[in-house]
């Protein structure tokens, strides 16, 4: 009899478990989509996809390399924090790579290689946007006729981790942009 | 207790009695002491495997719907959606769990359900939040939460799911550090392993588990060490390779079943793929020259354990009275190994495998020849045609040498052959 209870606060202890876990995942992304600082990013989209997660263009930023702040010693598989700041047109860009966390303002932990003597290759970690399966092709296309000039993402971050909200071609979204005629 | 030899004892118990071999009594005692077999296995495997199939579709086909990435739900609907079909197959394993927990059936499907559910909610929250599969882990996450699944539930097609998701994880994408981690989670399935060991040794499920973690096994090793094995790998597998074919020579063998189990078969073929591989010569010239590729001490105390393993293994299958010669392949090609960085020509090494696959070859044959199986005399062929094809193209020795070769060896198998016929005449005119 006790056996049996025990089984059952198991069972329902790794049922929790289980379903805690996307819970926690989605407020924690949907926190910082809520209350994260808000980037405008350039980007150059391709279109791949996964099998599980469905179809998504893959956002590369045109802005990946950054000085390396405080000569920190930026060893190649280890996570260091990217600090982003906005340019005079509003556009973010990544102005420095340090390994220890920065008190204040916007960073990213992000995977980084040391390039040249004091500059640094990041790997930004927001690099997919998922998209409905019959628009990812379109979108792509949509992406490499504006290459360049008017691929835009906005990224919410906070506390070093950063979520893609939204992809702009010019001023509208890109949902937007495949809808008109 | 292995259900198929107690069907074939009852089926021969009437025999036994007809022929007063022993009593009616002691059939009835006999029956009574091993209790009901059941029948119609067939029909219940049948079932099992449909009903396991078909959580797997249903479960990846919802993956897929989901992946079509539906542009009219919201953030909070993808939620509901992804929590509701998790729930919804956990109240299903309970309700398995307590109500139908005798049913195989119940239980495979149930498990193999669930552990699609718990991948398709992750997926759908990373897909709502555009995560990318560094920073979500979610191969890594998903099998972790599955794990309990197999101990809970009991099911076999869980452990497999578990082991090839694992695998896929430990082998995708930039193998660093923190993926040695895959040995801890392979070591997870361990007690559940040991417990069909112990209690269902004869099912179909420990034979596909056995294949499937015996392969996965090697690919996570690859995955993890290939990287600082360096020039001893090739030993390296060879002695793995061993190690695998005496634990199915130790552990496995002699049952009416043993050929279903994986560790004989994948030993002996991964030692033969070896083998051969290690018998071109610019194989060992580009991959194993010693000046160009130093080791680390790390890697000759991997050696140095697996010899000593092997060791204790021939040395026990000796004990039982078993053929222990293949297994002595690791020490050949250690030799060879040896040889090889002494020997400034570089050519001593490769003719020592050449020599140690010829051998290996008619030996196969001449085994299959005595034992009259035919299937064991075409490996032993298909070998030997391999090594002459690899031969016969090989540019790094000249004509005259592969030509002098080849027509010497062609002699000796004459020769062998002639010798043969005369010495079976005599036998029989003995006869």
């Amino acid at each position: 009899m006790k056996n049996k209870v025990l089984l059952l606060a198991l069972f329902i202890a790794v049922a929790i478990l289980q379903a805690a876990m996307p819970l926690y995942m989605a407020w924690r992304w949907e926190n910082i989509l809520q209350t994260g600082r808000q980037f405008y990013w350039q980007t150059a989209p391709i279109d791949p996809y996964d099998a599980f997660k469905g179809r998504y263009v893959s956002l590369r930023f045109k802005e990946n390399t950054a000085p390396i702040i405080d000569n920190a010693d930026i060893a190649s598989e280890r996570m260091v924090y990217a600090v982003i700041a906005e340019n005079d047109a509003g556009q973010a860009y990544i102005s420095g790579v340090t390994a220890n966390r920065p008190a204040q303002g916007a960073y990213v932990k992000v995977k980084a290689y040391r390039q040249f003597n004091d500059n640094a290759y990041v790997i930004l970690p927001f690099t997919r946007y998922y998209l409905p399966e019959d628009m990812a092709p379109a979108a792509e296309a949509a992406y490499r006729d504006n290459a360049g000039k008017a691929g835009v993402a906005t990224i919410r971050i906070k506390d070093g981790y950063g979520v893609v909200e939204q992809l702009y071609i010019g001023d509208k979204t890109l949902l937007e942009f495949l809808r008109q005629p | 207790m292995d259900k198929k030899a107690v069907a074939w004892l009852y089926r021969q118990l009437p025999v036994l009695v007809a022929k007063e071999i022993i009593t009616a009594e002691s059939a009835e005692r006999l029956k009574q002491h091993y209790g009901p077999v059941e029948g119609s296995t067939g029909t219940k495997t049948f079932l099992l495997v449909f009903g396991v199939i078909g959580a797997l579709l249903i479960g990846l086909g919802i993956i897929l719907i989901l992946a079509h990435n539906w542009e009219q739900l919201t953030r909070l609907n993808r939620l509901i959606i992804s929590l509701g079909l998790l729930v919804l197959t956990q109240i299903i394993s309970g309700w398995v769990r307590w109500y139908k927990r005798d049913s195989v059936i119940w239980r495979e499907a149930a498990a193999t359900l669930q552990l699609l559910m718990i991948g398709a909610a992750l997926a759908l929250v990373g897909q709502t939040y555009h995560l990318v599969e560094d920073i979500d882990s979610f191969l890594l996450v998903w099998m972790l939460l599955s794990l309990p699944l197999i101990y809970l539930l009991n099911s076999g097609a869980a452990a497999v799911l578990y082991i090839i998701g694992i695998t896929n994880w430990a082998a995708g994408g930039y193998f660093d550090v923190s993926k040695q981690f895959v040995w801890v989670l392979l070591g997870s399935i361990g007690p559940y392993y040991y417990g069909l060991l112990k209690n269902n040794r004869y099912t179909n499920t420990f034979a596909i588990l056995s294949w499937v973690l015996l392969i996965c096994f090697y690919i996570c090793f690859n995955a993890a060490f290939s990287n600082h094995l360096e020039r001893l790998s090739f030993l390296i597998y060879s002695a793995l390779f061993a190690l695998t074919y005496l634990a199915g020579k130790l552990w496995f063998a002699g049952q009416e079943q043993s050929g279903r189990l994986p560790f004989t078969a994948v030993g002996v073929a991964g030692s033969l793929i070896i083998t051969f591989i290690l018998t071109f010569n610019h194989v060992w010239h580009y991959f194993i020259d010693r000046d160009r590729y130093p080791v680390t001490d790390g890697a000759y105390g991997l050696v140095l354990v697996l010899l000593v393993l092997v060791t204790a293994g021939i040395v026990k299958l000796a004990k039982e009275r078993q053929d222990w010669r293949f297994a002595l392949l690791p020490y050949v090609i250690a030799l060879a190994y040896i040889v090889q960085s002494f020997d400034s020509s570089q050519l001593s090494a490769p003719v020592i495998m050449n020599g140690c696959m010829l051998g290996l070859s008619i030996s196969i044959i001449t085994a299959g020849v005595r034992r009259c199986r035919i299937g064991v005399v075409n490996l032993g062929m298909v070998l030997i045609a391999a090594l002459i094809m690899a031969r016969f193209f090989d540019v790094d020795v000249s004509f005259i040498v592969r030509g002098v070769v080849f027509v010497l060896i062609g002699i000796g198998f004459l020769v062998a052959n002639v010798v043969l016929v005369r010495r079976k005449a005599g036998w029989h005119s003995e006869k």
